[in-house]
């Protein structure tokens, strides 16, 4: 084992000394949320939107999360491990109970899972190696998992809010987890309202009741915390942080994460479907300028690949810079006469996602590329038509490597909308997730980041900051590299001492 | 006088009995055109609902779910038999029923909407009458320019500039957002209200100014206001009894065109507020293409305009003689 927990490194999670400081609970923090919808659920497992996330961040656990330096660490369980090999783990629950003050036990985490197979819900995508048969319980607050195949990406899978453990008989209409808050008042696409468990597991919530408030759009957002209306505007838009800074009130908390609006090149359509072209492009981007105009500093330089959080990123690979000439001369080479048109789509999954592509427009055209850019509304953009479009710019990250290839790089991934392909990088993958050995490992994940640098499919120019902004009396505010939302969605560590 | 008014009854009722046989007709070529163009809309509420992420599978299993597989004939009439009987069906984002849905957002608009009305139609004909009598005074050109100044402004502007004037950069007395508690009727929310109803009356009211003050002049230079003044009548009775009283039917129906403004004006003014309305609800569910929701809010607007101008016809033809002997 003591080999095991060396190699695994990230994959064998044991809880550090759980302090739950006595901290008095008192007020109410109000939330700022752009926005909520008609569409957000209280069931975790059928979550798809930002405030379904976020709801579900309060009512429920997961096993597992990405903790304040990005690393994986253990939540309602108490330890991750593997066994001999990586097709058999074992979980720990640690001491913890419902809100409605029954325990926790290992029978509720299998009939979680018994019901996302049996519904047949979206989690089940992220735990395929999971066979729900197979599933020991040794005691009340022991799983053993005996995988389909093995894998190491086992408590990767659980850290998705979708994947929230919920007790056995879990009725949505009424829901009960054992999450820092319980629903209140549900409105939906208006407010949602929580009230402190006081015996959360680690420690009462600072906050005796926390409220999502929905705006249409970021400046309504920002002018409620101007008006003293919400205590937390989460997610606000670079633009808008000089307002925000203009007010000596209110302060803006901001951290590096690993979430990026990347461009998505259609290999099955013109131009993209020439790896020469699709080299030449990522010298078109001008990544430091998109940084400092449209995220006016907040936001980190990208290279082609993603999960700068995750301990396997290779750091070492040259840093791409823009470079208009050499893009042109490699056209040319190809036998290309500049310009070549490219059709962009794109939408607003984003505050900066047009502002991103406008500005790729002029840096592509200095470099032989005419950008002929279509702006079209998310319902319209994530269609019929999602996946056909020859250049888009998509929302991701917040995954660890394999997940982010299993979601949209590897031959079966279900999101690949470039539709690029490589037999070399998924036999790559196949290795490295049932690679016990902590080098190899790495060796194998640097060659297929390596892969992605100098063929793929994906312009990752920038990272993007989380940046939240709040009164001055708001305090606690930690970093969240992989978690897409502010402080990580730990409204329960957040003092509001106004 | 016996025989005559239960005859004078039964033509208005005769009339509005047409009105009402001509607003049902109405009602449903608007509920045609409102099924198909949403039908038309670009996108899906299935891949809305289920996300980037979603799988075949899942689509295929959600959209017979939701009855989405089944020719568009079937779905009209199912539809248009469920609201006659008062079912709108239910959301198909949030599986809902839609009445559910909207009954605090009606009760929101409404107040919004009646508040606005209470406050612009006085005010509105006060300075009406106040520019007519005097055409090229000081106060007709105030007003007109006043008017023109916002009428030239999108509502969403107007409502961004109170929004710096009173809430955020010049005073901050006013809260800039309203997101509405829907525990607590919107009439025991009076700050939210202020600057969405200042808002929707500084828009509205410079149509219903523009009729008063047209319709006035038109009566200060009759016949019969010339008489009234010649026979030594008060100006301020002449203007109300004389001028007013004739001018009052064609502003009623300006009026009624008003109501049909604000909730057409509620849908950018609630956005701008984040008022949980009517109007916020339906640029939510047409983003969300939530067709349930938006054929519900398009038809519930649509009858509630048609009702304002089947009433204010009916003001017009008990305020006029003339047109209720035309009709006989």
């Amino acid at each position: 084992m003591k080999i095991l927990t060396a190699v695994l490194g990230a994959s064998v999670i044991v809880v550090a000394g759980c302090s739950a400081p006595p901290t008095a609970t008192s007020g109410t923090l109000r939330v700022g949320i752009v926005s909520l919808a008609q569409s957000d659920t209280l069931d975790p497992a059928a979550a798809t939107t930002a405030g379904g996330y976020a709801i579900a961040a309060q009512l429920y656990d997961t096993l597992t999360e990405y903790g304040p330096d990005g690393k994986l660490r253990p939540r309602l369980a108490e330890s991750v491990e593997p066994g001999k090999t990586a097709d058999e783990w074992t979980v720990r629950l640690r001491d913890a109970s419902w809100q409605n003050g029954d325990p926790v036990t290992a029978k509720d985490v299998v009939a979680t899972i018994q019901r996302w197979f049996d519904q047949k819900l979206p989690p089940t995508t992220l735990v395929p190696f999971i066979d729900p048969a197979k599933i020991d319980v040794p005691d009340q607050h022991t799983l053993v998992f005996h995988l389909k195949y093995p894998t190491t990406t086992f408590s990767d899978a659980f850290t998705s809010p979708t994947a929230a453990i919920v007790p056995a008989g879990f009725d949505p209409k009424h829901p009960v987890g054992s999450g820092p808050y319980a629903l209140d008042d549900f409105d939906p696409g208006v407010r949602v309202t929580f009230k402190a468990d006081e015996h959360y597991w680690n420690g009462a919530p600072h906050s005796k009741t926390l409220e999502f408030v929905s705006f249409a759009d970021g400046s309504s957002e920002v002018n409620a915390l101007l008006g003293k209306q919400i205590d937390v505007a989460s997610q606000v838009d670079p633009a808008l942080v000089s307002t925000v800074k203009a007010d000596q009130s209110l302060q803006v908390s901001s951290f590096p994460s690993s979430g990026t609006l990347t461009w998505v090149m259609n290999v099955q359509q013109k131009p993209f479907d020439d790896p020469v072209v699709r080299q030449a492009f990522r010298l078109a981007v001008d990544r430091q300028q998109l940084i400092d105009q449209v995220y006016d500093g907040y936001a980190t330089l990208g290279n082609d690949y993603f999960s700068p959080f995750d301990p396997l990123y290779d750091h070492d690979l040259p840093q791409r810079t823009y470079d208009p000439n050499r893009a042109k001369a490699v056209l040319q080479a190809a036998g290309y006469t500049a310009p070549v048109t490219v059709q962009l789509v794109g939408t607003d999954n984003r505050p900066t996602s047009e502002r991103q592509n406008q500005l790729l427009i002029q840096q592509a055209a200095a470099a032989g590329f005419d950008v002929q850019f279509k702006q079209v509304d998310q319902a319209t953009f994530y269609g019929d038509a999602y996946g056909t479009y020859p250049l888009s710019l998509s929302y991701w990250g917040f995954l660890d490597i394999f997940d982010q290839a299993a979601e949209t790089i590897t031959k079966d991934a279900p999101y690949n909308s470039s539709h690029w392909t490589d037999p070399q990088y998924d036999k790559l993958f196949d290795q490295a997730v049932q690679t016990i050995d902590e080098p190899a490992r790495a060796d194998l994940v640097h060659r297929m980041q390596k892969i992605e640098y100098d063929s793929g499919a994906y312009v990752v120019p920038v990272f993007l900051d989380s940046v939240t902004a709040h009164t001055a009396n708001v305090e606690g505010f930690e970093a969240y590299p992989n978690t897409d939302g502010p402080n990580g969605y730990h409204f329960d560590t957040l003092t509001d001492k106004g | 006088m016996t025989t005559r008014e239960p005859s004078e009854a039964r033509l208005i009722a005769k009339l509005l009995g047409r009105r009402l046989a001509i607003g049902v007709v109405m009602m449903i070529v608007v509920s045609l055109l409102v099924f198909t163009l949403t039908q038309a809309l670009p996108g899906d509420i299935v891949r809305q609902v289920l996300g980037q992420t979603a799988t075949p599978g899942q689509i295929t299993r959600l959209r017979a779910e939701l009855g989405l597989d089944k020719p568009l004939v079937v779905q009209y009439l199912h539809w248009l038999g469920g609201m006659v009987s008062g079912d709108f069906g239910s959301s198909l984002a949030s599986h809902t029923p839609v009445a559910d849905l909207l009954a605090s957002r009606i009760q929101n608009t409404a107040t919004l909407v009646a508040i606005t009305i209470v406050i612009t139609v006085p005010l509105a004909v006060a300075l009406g009458v106040l520019s007519a009598r005097r055409p090229g005074g000081v106060a007709d050109h105030l007003v007109s320019a006043s008017a023109q100044l916002v009428l030239s402004l999108p509502e969403f502007v107007v409502g961004i500039i109170f929004i710096l004037l009173f809430a955020t950069n010049v005073t901050k007395v006013l809260p800039p957002t309203s997101v509405l508690d829907s525990r607590l009727p919107a009439i025991a929310q009076p700050e939210l209200l202020i600057l969405p109803v200042l808002t929707l009356a500084v828009t509205a009211s410079p149509y219903l100014i523009e009729s008063v003050k047209t319709a006035m002049r038109e009566q200060l230079v009759s016949e019969h206001v010339r008489w009234a003044r010649l026979s030594g009548i008060g100006e301020n009775r002449v203007i109300v009894h004389f001028g007013l009283r004739n001018a009052l039917p064609s502003s009623i129906q300006v009026a009624a065109m008003t109501v049909a403004y604000l909730l057409g004006g509620t849908v950018a003014i609630e956005t701008v507020f984040s008022f949980p309305g009517l109007g916020a609800e339906l640029v939510d569910a047409v983003a969300a293409r939530d067709i349930p929701v938006v054929q519900a809010i398009v038809m519930i607007v649509g009858a509630a305009s048609l009702v304002g101008y089947i009433l204010a016809d009916l003001a017009v033809i008990l305020l006029t003689p003339r047109v209720r002997t035309a009709v006989a």
